[in-house]
């Protein structure tokens, strides 16, 4: 089930919501807060993904009476969402392949996980998907590489233009044609 | 429209003094109660927001750290109920400011952004006669009464013609105080549709009055402590003017324009004052004279920036109507400024002789975090607010990390400033809260049971 | 466990419904899809990568998922900039949107002031225990400004070598007269 107002553009909202093994939230948040940021994190192998979070929940939060009863959730739960590029079956492989066993570590402390095998792995996770109401991306035309290589040559003609400031024609279009080489 | 309870607030809060000495002194409370004396005692010469008939030679003024408050040993509710950033104090702060390398704390001046900097004494007076009188007679009652040490001070003093150490008159612009009954200038206040202006609430720098959302701020309890007060900024910025002076020299060499509008291009203002929306091409003496017009500008029609360019100092400070929503993204984050120099002139193409010279910066905010922390932070020392990138304040930013450290002047074609250097180097700071009369009445009861 | 990022701050929010909200909901979220003046102004504030709003109908498991007695509205966003100043400016810029999202939540203060609503907001969210960024040195503007410079860069790019030095310089120069803003 895949809805279109998880698409913004080309990017999609993927959130998943998955219990947790009673006894294992300590455990796996422990795990989770212990995971090194940047290119060390799991995350940095699964290609596609711009920005991605996993936080567990414990439970809800009891607004007061207004709300009527307290409520509890019955399991914590594991939430994780991922702004990425294309469509959600290629990126479910993506996180398959790319996250390696992080994903068993991880998924592992949750109820019915069934491993990394497909298409039992992608079925769990899409089972346990919530569409998105609402999605707003603010370049959501724009895939990671897309982004990383405008970033790049903008810092490359910032670079240039004060290097290159008060050169004469024939100088500059030489120093230009030398730094932005087709 | 609520009338301000002048007599209770602090002078400085509401009106700059225009005194061109000050005297600041650092205590240390060693004794809870014999500190209470002491406040006692000084109340009655805190100088007031009351209107003067006449300009006094010398007032004192005072403030307290959070590290100060807790010596006096109030209940630690009313400590808990001081807003975080004020608890943890500007050096916790390092790297929410950018006060990193050479600015980061572990460099600053002892003791500023210790545990031991409680009181902060504030003379203002109008000659050295009259500063040192004040001074001799503060420091004379603290060794009277005792329980109290003084760890450090600092002098600063106004140069000739209002200027600044990189040469720039400053004091044209502050924000128009709703209540405040003082006079106002068109330009101090929130930008109005029509182009005009109004003031803003008395809620945005003195707790227990409206403030921009028409709410009292959150404010420290019980009201009697903190009502009529706000909280203060103290940070000594070193200059280096010789670097300052050479980079633009150098940047200059390439600027069509010449040094003097390249200069102006980095501030907002000629070195006169005069505003570049007002005058793009040279500076404006009738301008600068007349205070309906010396701050009388918006950004309206200098979206692009070509006049004042989006990334000088004054239009970062203060982008008036310059950001979408109506001034709904500026009018909570205005600042009341009290700074003064501090250290002797460089003179004019003079070798960097290494003295110690800048400006003590001084603003006042109902919410430090909301106010200066939020326009150090976010308007100076980063471009995300205005779509300038990486860019820094050319005057005040740190220059450090990665990023092109540059600033863009927009023309046809644009010039580009750069690489920049830091200019400016943070000796010392901390946040205060000063009390209103009332609050100082709290805080002697308080203490010395 | 933590919500910043390099210059990327992660914001994750859980609030029970109303009875009659997810209704309200549907029908503001419609809104905020096909109004254009709602999605402008969420461009404009312009520290926001990514925001969505999911409605909990019911948490999944095994089965056909657990349900609560609401459903729960999830506000999940990555942004540049405190998380105060997010909140203050959501608050001053857009408080009827918020009103309408939030208010079919119990609990809800209202957006303005501020202050109850940052409480309302802190005392429902949750701290990421692991927030990854592909590019976290980088905020939004920079990212939209970098596709303006790239696609003017190849434009000139693609005539440049032809010109002479002079026509080349002018060329130049009208290149960085456009693109100003964005570099």
């Amino acid at each position: 089930m895949s809805n279109a107002n998880n698409v913004f553009g080309q990017a999609y909202s993927l959130t998943v919501l998955t219990p947790i093994i009673d006894g294992h939230e300590t455990e796996l948040a422990e795990y989770l807060d212990g995971l090194p940021s940047g290119d060390e994190s799991p995350l940095a192998g699964v290609h596609g993904t711009h920005f991605a979070r996993w936080v567990v929940i414990d439970d809800v939060i009891y607004q007061g009476p207004d709300q009527g009863p307290r409520e509890h959730l019955q399991h914590p739960r594991l939430l994780f969402t991922s702004n990425f590029d294309g469509e959600l079956e290629p990126y479910l492989e993506a996180l398959r392949t790319g996250l390696g066993a992080s994903a068993d570590t991880i998924w592992g402390h949750c109820v019915g996980y069934p491993g990394r095998d497909e298409p039992a792995f992608s079925r769990y996770l899409r089972h346990h998907q919530i569409d998105s109401s609402l999605f707003f991306a603010a370049y959501g035309d724009r895939t990671v590489e897309d982004v990383k290589r405008s970033l790049a040559v903008r810092a490359q003609l910032i670079d240039f233009a004060l290097r290159a400031q008060g050169l004469a024609a024939p100088d500059l279009k030489a120093a230009f044609l030398q730094e932005f080489a087709a | 429209m609520t009338g301000l309870d002048l007599d209770r607030i602090q002078g400085f809060v509401v009106r700059g003094y225009r005194l061109p000495l000050a005297g600041f002194i650092f205590l240390r409370i060693d004794d809870a109660s014999r500190a209470a004396a002491w406040i006692s005692q000084v109340t009655n010469d805190v100088l007031t927001a009351a209107p003067w008939s006449q300009k006094p030679a010398s007032g004192v003024n005072i403030a307290f750290s959070y590290a100060g408050l807790a010596a006096l040993q109030l209940p630690s509710a009313t400590l808990a109920s001081f807003p975080e950033e004020f608890r943890l104090g500007m050096a916790a702060r390092a790297s929410l400011l950018g006060d990193d390398g050479e600015s980061a704390p572990e460099n600053w001046e002892a003791p500023l952004g210790t545990q031991d900097v409680h009181v902060l004494v504030m003379i203002s007076a109008a000659d050295r006669q009259a500063l040192n009188a004040h001074d001799r007679r503060i420091r004379d009652g603290i060794q009277r009464v005792g329980g109290l040490a003084v760890v450090a001070d600092q002098i600063g003093n106004a140069l000739p013609n209002n200027v600044e150490h990189f040469g720039y008159t400053d004091g044209f612009a502050q924000p128009e105080i709703e209540g405040a009954g003082l006079p106002s200038q068109p330009g101090d206040g929130a930008p109005l549709r029509d182009g005009k202006w109004r003031p803003i609430r008395a809620g945005e720098f003195i707790l227990g009055y409206p403030d921009e959302e028409n709410v009292e701020p959150e404010a420290p309890t019980p009201d009697a402590l903190s009502a009529n007060g706000s909280f203060l900024v103290y940070r000594k910025l070193h200059q280096d003017v010789a670097r300052f002076r050479a980079q633009l020299t150098a940047a200059a060499e390439l600027y069509p324009a010449g040094e003097e509008l390249l200069a102006a291009k980095i501030v907002g203002r000629w070195r006169d004052g005069t505003p570049l929306d007002l005058s793009p091409e040279q500076p404006d003496p009738a301008i600068v004279a007349d205070d309906h017009r010396n701050n009388a500008f918006s950004y309206a029609s200098d979206g692009d920036g070509l006049r004042c360019p989006v990334g000088a100092h004054v239009r970062r400070a203060n982008p008036r109507d310059s950001l979408p929503f109506e001034g709904k993204l500026v009018n909570r984050h205005r600042l009341i400024r009290r700074g003064i120099p501090y250290g002797e002139p460089l003179p004019d193409g003079a070798e960097d002789d290494k003295q110690d010279r800048g400006v003590i910066f001084l603003c006042l905010q109902a919410s430090i975090a909301r106010q200066f922390e939020f326009v150090q932070g976010q308007w100076l020392n980063r471009g995300n607010a205005f779509t300038l990138g990486e860019d820094q304040d050319v005057l005040v930013g740190p220059q450090d990390g990665p990023g092109p450290h540059k600033m863009t002047i927009p023309g046809n074609p644009p010039f580009f400033l750069g690489p920049l250097q830091r200019a400016v180097t943070v000796r010392g700071g901390e946040y205060l809260f000063v009390p209103g009369i009332n609050g100082l009445e709290f805080l002697a009861a308080a203490a010395a049971s | 466990m933590a919500n910043v990022e390099g210059k990327a701050t992660a914001i994750t929010v859980l609030t029970p419904i109303k009875r009659e909200g997810p209704l309200v909901l549907w029908a503001v979220f419609w809104a905020g899809r096909h109004i254009k003046e709602t999605l402008k102004k969420l461009e404009q504030l312009s520290f926001i990568h990514y925001a969505r709003w999911a409605v909990i109908e019911r948490f999944p498991d095994e089965g056909d998922g657990e349900e609560l007695g609401h459903e729960y509205l999830l506000f999940e966003s990555n942004f540049n900039g405190t998380w105060d100043q997010y909140i203050d400016a959501f608050s001053e810029v857009v408080p009827l949107r918020m009103k309408a999202i939030w208010g079919t939540s119990y609990g809800f203060p209202g957006p303005l002031p501020v202050e109850p609503f940052k409480e309302y907001i802190r005392r429902n969210e949750y701290v990421a225990n692991h927030y990854w960024s592909a590019y976290p040195g980088f905020t939004t503007t920079e990212i939209i400004s970098a596709e303006h410079v790239e696609a003017a860069l190849g434009e000139f790019q693609a005539h440049a070598a032809e010109l002479e030095p002079e026509a080349f310089k002018r060329a130049y120069e009208s290149l960085l007269i456009t693109i100003q803003h964005d570099l």
